[in-house]
C-alpha cells in the first residue's frame, strides 16, 4: 500500500517536466546541461570524501572508537541518554550507513519498540552526518577556513541527540 | 578542520598500529574505496536532479521563488542575492520533503553562490550549513521504514517526536550561529 507521501516525488518528477514543456524550455538539452554539472559537482566533492572516510573507517575500526565511546558513556548516562545509546551517539555524525548498521543492531537487541529502540529511532531521524554534509557543502565554497562551522554543528548534534531521549520519555 | 583531520587520522592509525599493524593499509584503502563507491552513487542520484533542476531553472520558476523566498529568508540571510534565496529555499523545501537527492545538490549550489570571505566561509554559509544538519523533515522515511521492516506496532510512532527534536535543534542552531556571528564581530572590530 503507498503512502501519501509516496506521491511527493512522482509528483516533483511530473510538475518540473511538464513546467519545462509548458514554458517551451528545450528540456533533453536543458537535462544534458544539467547532468553535465552533476559531473564537475562530483569531481569536486570526491576528495573530500575520500578524506573524510578514511577518518570515520579508521575509528571504526581501530580502538580509538572504543575508547570514545568509553570516555563518553558516563557523561551520557548522566544526562539521561540510556548507555546502549553511546555507540550510536558516537557515530551518527561521521557515518549515515553505519548508524543505520547500528540501528538495526539496536532493534533486534532491545526491540523497535522499547525505549531504547524509540530513542535510536529518533536519534538517527532527527540528526544528520555532520561530517559528511561538512565535506560535501563546502566543497564548493569560497574560503577554505571554516570558523566555528564544526564546534557549533557538533553542539546542535549532540543537543539534538540527547533531546531525542527527552523527547522519547514524554511523547 | 585541518587539525580535526591530523587528530583523527594520527590517533587512527596510531592505535591501529599498536593492536594490528597488518590492517592499516587495508583499512586506509577501504576508506577511499568508500569515498569513490560513495561518489559514484552520489553521480547517477545528482545526474538526475541535477538535470532535472536545470529544466525547472530554464523554465523561469526561480525567478517567482526568489521572490517568495526573499521574503522569508531575505532577513536571515542578509546581504546575499535573489537566486541565493531561492536555491536555499528550493533546498530546505526539499529536504523537509524528503527528497535528499534533489536537496544536496541545490544547497551546493546555494552555497558556492554565497558571497565569501578573504580565505574564510562566511557566518550565512555557516548558518545554511547549521540548518542542513539539523534534518528538519515531514516523514523521516528511512528510519519508518526501516521499523516497519522489523516488525515494529507502530512504525509511524516516532514521526512526531523526531519532527519536534529536529525543529528544536535548528532553533538551537540558529540561536547558536547568531550568537558566534556576534561574537566574532566583536573580536575583528576589537582587532580593527
Amino acid at each position: 500500500m503507498p503512502n501519501l507521501a509516496d506521491y511527493i516525488l512522482p509528483l516533483a518528477v511530473l510538475g518540473i517536466l511538464g513546467l519545462g514543456a509548458l514554458k517551451k524550455v528545450p528540456v533533453f538539452d536543458a537535462f544534458v546541461t544539467g547532468a553535465t554539472k552533476a559531473l564537475k559537482l562530483i569531481a569536486s566533492i570526491f576528495p573530500y570524501l575520500a578524506g573524510i572516510f578514511i577518518c570515520i573507517v579508521l575509528l571504526n575500526q581501530s580502538p580509538l572508537g572504543d575508547g570514545l565511546d568509553s570516555m563518553l558513556s558516563p557523561v551520557l548516562t548522566a544526562l539521561g541518554v540510556p548507555s546502549p545509546l553511546t555507540r550510536l551517539f558516537v557515530i551518527r555524525p561521521l557515518s549515515g550507513a553505519g548508524s543505520l548498521a547500528v540501528l538495526e543492531d539496536i532493534y533486534a537487541r532491545y526491540g523497535v519498540d522499547s525505549y531504547v529502540g524509540r530513542c535510536a529511532s529518533v536519534l538517527v531521524g532527527g540528526s544528520e552526518t555532520v561530517f559528511y554534509v561538512l565535506a560535501v557543502y563546502f566543497a564548493g565554497a569560497k574560503g577554505k577556513k571554516l570558523r566555528y562551522a564544526l564546534p557549533v554543528a557538533l553542539a546542535v548534534t549532540f543537543f539534538s541527540s540527547v533531546l531525542a531521549c527527552w523527547v522519547c520519555r514524554v511523547m | 578542520m585541518n587539525l580535526v583531520f591530523v587528530i583523527l587520522f594520527g590517533l587512527g592509525v596510531l592505535s591501529l598500529t599498536l593492536s594490528d599493524p597488518q590492517a592499516v593499509l587495508p583499512t586506509l584503502l577501504s576508506g577511499t574505496k568508500q569515498g569513490v563507491d560513495t561518489s559514484l552513487k552520489l553521480t547517477s542520484v545528482y545526474a538526475l536532479w541535477v538535470g532535472l533542476m536545470e529544466v525547472l531553472e530554464q523554465s523561469g520558476v526561480q525567478d517567482k521563488l526568489s521572490k517568495l523566498f526573499g521574503k522569508v529568508f531575505g532577513r536571515l540571510f542578509k546581504g546575499e542575492s535573489p537566486r541565493t534565496h531561492a536555491l536555499i529555499g528550493l533546498n530546505l523545501a526539499a529536504n523537509f520533503l524528503g527528497l535528499g537527492g534533489a536537496a544536496t545538490p541545490v544547497g551546493i549550489d546555494a552555497m558556492a553562490s554565497m558571497t565569501g570571505e578573504k580565505n574564510a566561509v562566511s557566518d550565512n554559509m555557516i548558518l545554511f550549513f547549521v540548518l542542513n544538519i539539523t534534518a528538519v523533515q515531514l516523514v523521516p522515511t528511512t528510519v519508518v521504514s526501516m521499523r516497519a521492516a522489523e516488525g515494529s506496532m507502530s512504525a509511524g510512532d516516532v514521526i512526531l517526536p523526531t519532527l519536534v527534536c529536529s525543529v528544536a535543534s535548528a532553533l538551537f542552531g540558529v540561536g547558536l550561529c547568531l550568537a558566534c556571528r556576534a561574537v566574532s564581530r566583536k573580536l575583528r572590530a576589537r582587532r580593527a
